[in-house]
């Protein structure tokens, strides 16, 4: 083993090692206990293993952090707009003047064909109104993220 | 800290290094290098930041990106004496410095850092990335053989370095 060692080091300072190789040196000198003669190379190789699980993981985040957040964010903008369009027409719609007659005295809305003039009720409804654009626009985020992956 | 660990700590961390970082340096290149550093000195140093709790080790990561963002600017600023620029150049990339490195990676990290540019990258293409000979020849532009012998003289560099430093530490202690 030990000169199997001896020979894949020589071959690897040549620079003709393949990855498979430079593995099973990583391996051996990743082992507790080596005699001191192996100390320094295993200190070396010990590192590059190191290093390089540490810059797979680093990768790995990058694309991670990448590729996702930036469709989810454009994503997002494009519901949420949307969102605020419909908010908007839903709340145009609610208090739409000049429905009824001129003559009726008052702040008034028309909802569902009911004519409601109570403040507290008109909020609850647009509140309502709210929630709902809310959920949908959940629900068309989700859709759209599930389309694009 | 495992592999997951350390992964859950560098995405929670990453977001403030990379702001400080980019205030510092001001470029989004130099901040990446700079958080990537910190980062895998965390990785070497597991063990003891193993049981570190987070807050401590969210201060001590803010402490070194400001100071490798600090050195990082200092390396790169301009200077119209040329001796000047030369002195300090060489004053950071001197063997004598090695040798004052507190743990072997910042030692190698170092003597990897003191390599030619070609052999810097080869030897970090082939031995931290991961890539096959043939595949670097394809990505330098360079011959299968002049990539070998690149990578040999990497090699032997960095044993030869790192046997100083093992030496003189040895001495130390």
């Amino acid at each position: 083993m030990t000169t199997d060692i001896h020979r894949l080091l020589d071959r690897y300072f040549q620079g003709g090692t393949t990855t498979e190789e430079e593995k099973t040196l990583r391996r051996f000198f990743a082992q507790e206990n080596l005699p001191e003669e192996w100390h320094e190379t295993a200190a070396i190789f010990r590192f590059l293993e190191d290093e390089s699980t540490a810059l797979k993981v680093l990768k790995e985040i990058q694309r991670e952090e990448a590729l996702p957040v930036r469709r989810t964010f454009r994503l997002k903008t494009i519901v949420t707009v949307a969102a605020a369009a419909c908010a908007l027409i839903a709340l145009l719609l609610v208090l739409q003047p000049g429905k009824g007659s001129s003559s009726e005295a008052g702040s008034y809305v028309w909802v569902d064909g009911q004519r409601i003039t109570d403040p507290a009720v008109v909020q609850r409804y647009a509140e309502l109104s709210f929630d709902k654009v809310q959920t949908e626009n959940n629900i068309i985020t989700e859709q759209l993220q599930f389309m694009t992956e | 800290m495992d592999i997951t660990e350390y992964k859950r700590v560098v995405v929670a961390l990453r977001p403030s290094m990379l702001a400080i970082a980019r205030r510092i340096t001001g470029n989004k290149e130099d901040a990446e290098d700079v958080v990537q550093e910190v980062c895998l000195k965390i990785w070497h140093r597991r063990i003891e930041f193993g049981e570190y709790r987070y807050e401590n080790l969210e201060a001590y990561s803010t402490t070194m990106v400001k100071n490798l963002s600090i050195d990082k600017v200092r390396t790169r600023r301009p200077s119209s004496n040329e001796t000047a620029l030369l002195e300090r150049e060489s004053e950071s990339q001197s063997p004598d410095i090695l040798l004052e490195q507190k743990d072997d990676a910042d030692a190698l990290r170092h003597i990897i850092g003191l390599l030619p540019p070609l052999q810097q990258r080869i030897l970090r293409l082939k031995d931290l990335e991961e890539y096959e000979t043939a595949e670097i020849a394809g990505m330098t532009g360079i011959a299968v053989e002049a990539v070998r012998n690149n990578l040999s003289r990497a090699r032997k560099q960095l044993r030869e370095l790192y046997l100083l430093y093992y030496r003189h530490k040895k001495t130390e202690l």
